[in-house]
């Protein structure tokens, strides 16, 4: 069984999460303050009490989200009054979450001797990367929390190659856009609580209702359906080292807390839960990622397959009177008698036997070397762009 | 005496681009291989484009450096090793990077130098550190740094550092935006971003709906921030725009070329020049200017609240393809013009030639009015003019 990590975002959540170790019920909590954590909103004392009333409760692992990112000034500031804090020493929290290389650079720097939970959910999506990052402080790093664009074949090869915890996103609101810029307050005033909340929607895109956030950290956009992976446990039964993530930044979760851990520790079924969570939900990359096979579409890869037999480029075409060809291909020369084969964009072939060819004055030319327009008699169905090669016959 | 100044780093989004970069001034060029780059609609090189761009480059003073700064997956990193070899075959004088994964790649099987790219965020001191560790040799600033905060960097960091001067800006950190890939398929870390940041969004608050493009950010233009960068110590200065034009390229890096060479030679900026300077990158294609997060961080007023389209002064009339001497000039028309317009030629070196269009002719001498973009416009010949000039125009 694949042990949970619950983000207590909401104060509703946190005496949910009390009752619930009340009554039995184990599992790892992140939890966060605004200072250092991105969409956590309690205050640091507000969060230390909950903190130490967590863990009152034996087997309970608290663990601490420093998520922002931080330019010089703010890092200088936020690091002085985290470690002024005293919550890298002591013994309330068993581990640092981080993003910042900065601040996974300073901690190993400053000897800490608390477990690191690496934040590695923005572009690390191949196994070289992921193991460089854990050897760059093996002794540390506990757990790496991956990104939720890994479908599950790659989080099972995961599981296989690295040698600590991986966390996913089991349920929970998928991160698009992160900037340090207010882009709400300046159409809505600033907050009185400091945060925003709005829904986004474009009439150049099909999804509507972006979830927006703003606060002192900057401006979150959020997908407009959350992950459910609850009911794909199956696929990654095997992977001992994975652990599921549940967040709930986006108001309280509606979901019967206690049932629900019930249904995953006994393999009930999430039908119910899916069913009553409050938001479209969705499987994102879980099956497959294929976010790269539009690219061929991008472009025409017909005028990018260039070889060493190719010439230049036609630049101008007059019809019944001309197709100027401009000696592209360095070191070649276009001569009387060779043989030149078009390769137009709409993917139209042509071919031509040089026999005569001049210059933009009509003088007549029997060769022509790289950077020098030639013009040729018309050819019927070649257009600007269409690329030649020397062929030969 | 001269005066120190930072490298010039113009953007090169095909080998026509490459050289009008360099020859306008660019010390240094970067672009995209088909691969491993994030701008996959740019042309892009072919491994004979690159080989001629190194050359052409290498021949005039210049560097190049490949970016191979997209997130990659397992199965695009096995590709990666046989590309490394044809970027040391062709003497590539460094490559751009983000991924770890990729850095790795790097060290084992080539001997590449190795930039980090802006894409991974690199914001202060202790993460320079880190990179530094990990055989990284210059860091590209996220743009989120201050000059000022670079300049501490730089202070306490033994390592090359290089930031955005000019050109558009994400609106996010980058590398942490990934709304393409929700939204439309397209991982944006892999080149396929579909600037969605650009859009019109309706804002619902409550019931309060409100429309903006209120994620857009305006243009980062830093001419009259070149001597703090200067004084920090910034080693590299780049300009964003691999997607842009010929016309962008030449122009960006004419002027910042010469800015940085006066500064050289007499080691101060003259106030009438900057403003010359200035009223030339407002020439080329731009969404509104502003100085980005390079004075202090970027606030309310580097929103570009107002359409998506780009604003230009001056159109780009033509390039000049062949310069026949003492015969003739053919350029290819890039946007319409017609007789009574007013044409300048911009020189490699120096001030433009400006004169009013009395007639046109195109390519085998037939007058026309207007001409229309694509033909070939046949001019009589110029000693200044070189291929790959741009020739700019003015409406009557």
């Amino acid at each position: 069984m694949k042990k949970l990590s619950l983000s207590l975002y909401q104060s509703e959540d946190i005496a949910k999460a009390l009752a619930f170790l009340e009554r039995g019920g184990r599992c790892d909590f992140i939890l966060g303050f605004k200072t250092i954590s991105r969409l956590f909103s309690t205050s640091l004392d507000e969060m230390k009490e909950v903190a130490e009333r967590l863990k009152n409760y034996q087997g309970v692992r608290l663990f601490l989200q420093w998520d922002v990112l931080m330019t010089e000034s703010r890092f200088q500031s936020i690091f002085s009054r985290l470690k002024q804090s005293g919550l890298l020493e002591g013994e309330l929290f068993d581990a640092i979450r981080v993003q910042d290389p900065g601040a996974l650079y300073a901690l190993k720097e400053m000897g800490l001797k608390k477990k690191i939970h690496l934040l590695v959910e923005q572009g690390n999506h191949n196994t070289t990367g992921l193991k460089a990052w854990y050897n760059f402080w093996p002794e540390n790093i506990e757990r790496m929390v991956l990104s939720p664009e890994l479908p599950s074949g790659t989080l099972i090869e995961l599981d296989e190659e690295l040698p600590c915890e991986l966390e996913v996103l089991g349920l929970g609101p998928i991160l698009l856009f992160y900037t340090p810029r207010q882009l709400v307050s300046p159409l809505y005033g600033e907050a009185q609580d400091g945060r925003h909340e709005v829904f986004g929607t474009s009439e150049e895109s099909p999804h509507k209702g972006f979830p927006i956030i703003e606060n002192e950290h900057g401006t979150f956009m959020l997908n407009t359906k959350d992950q459910f992976l609850f009911d794909e446990t199956e696929a990654l039964k095997r992977c001992e080292a994975i652990t599921w993530r549940l967040d709930f930044i986006l108001g309280s979760a509606k979901i019967d807390f206690d049932q629900f851990v019930r249904d995953y520790e006994e393999g009930g079924d999430f039908l119910n839960h899916k069913s009553d969570y409050t938001r479209a939900v969705t499987k994102g990359f879980f099956r497959v990622n294929k976010t790269d096979v539009l690219f061929k579409k991008l472009k025409n890869y017909r005028l990018q397959d260039r070889g060493e037999s190719y010439l230049g480029e036609v630049v101008d075409v007059k019809k019944k009177e001309h197709v100027a060809l401009l000696i592209k291909a360095p070191g070649r020369t276009l001569a009387l008698g060779d043989h030149v084969k078009f390769l137009s964009p709409e993917g139209r072939e042509k071919e031509l036997h040089v026999v005569a060819m001049r210059d933009a004055l009509g003088n007549a030319l029997t060769e022509a070397k790289t950077g020098e327009i030639v013009f040729l008699g018309h050819i019927g169905g070649l257009s600007i762009r269409t690329m030649a090669f020397g062929i030969q016959k | 005496m001269t005066h120190w100044v930072p490298e010039l780093l113009s953007p090169a989004g095909s080998l026509e681009k490459l050289k009008v970069a360099v020859s306008y001034g660019a010390d240094a060029v970067y672009l995209g291989g088909q691969k491993f780059g994030l701008r996959s609609a740019a042309d892009n090189f072919t491994p004979q484009e690159l080989a001629e761009g190194v050359s052409f480059a290498h021949e005039r003073g210049s560097v190049v450096y490949v970016v191979l700064n997209s997130f990659l997956h397992d199965k695009d990193l096995e590709e990666l090793p046989q590309f490394l070899k044809v970027l040391e075959e062709f003497k590539v004088d460094a490559v751009i990077v983000s991924d770890l994964g990729v850095i790795e790649t790097i060290k084992k099987h080539s001997n590449l130098v190795v930039h980090l790219s802006t894409q991974a965020s690199c914001l202060n001191v202790p993460g320079a550190k880190l990179w530094k560790a990990q055989g990284v040799e210059r860091i590209v600033l996220g743009r989120e740094v201050t000059i000022d905060e670079a300049r501490r960097i730089k202070e306490k960091v033994d390592i090359e550092l290089e930031m955005f001067v000019h050109g558009s800006m994400c609106m996010a950190y980058s590398g942490n935006c990934v709304i393409s890939n929700y939204t439309q398929g397209r991982d944006s870390n892999r080149g396929g971003c579909a600037h969605s940041c650009r859009f019109e969004y309706s804002l619902m608050k409550g019931e309060e709906k409100k429309y903006a493009h209120f994620m857009s950010s305006k243009d980062l233009q830093g001419i009259r921030l070149l001597k703090d960068f200067i004084d920090a110590g910034i080693d590299s200065l780049k300009v964003e725009g691999r997607m842009k034009s010929h016309h962008y390229a030449g122009t960006i890096s004419k002027v910042y070329g010469e800015a940085l060479a006066y500064y050289k030679e007499n080691g101060h900026f003259l106030s009438d020049d900057l403003a010359f300077w200035e009223s030339e990158l407002s020439r080329v294609s731009h969404r509104e200017y502003s100085t980005g997060s390079l004075k202090e961080a970027a606030g309310e007023d580097s929103i570009y609240e107002e359409r998506q389209h780009e604003q230009s002064e001056t159109q780009v009339g033509a390039i000049v393809l062949e310069s026949k001497k003492d015969q003739y000039l053919l350029a290819e028309v890039r946007s319409a013009f017609e007789v009574g317009d007013t044409m300048e030629l911009m020189p490699f070196k120096g001030p433009g030639l400006t004169h009013k269009l009395e007639s046109i002719v195109d390519a085998s001498g037939a007058p026309v009015r207007r001409t229309r973009p694509g033909m070939l416009w046949r001019l009589p010949y110029m000693k200044e003019a070189e291929a790959l000039n741009i020739i700019r125009v003015e409406k009557q």
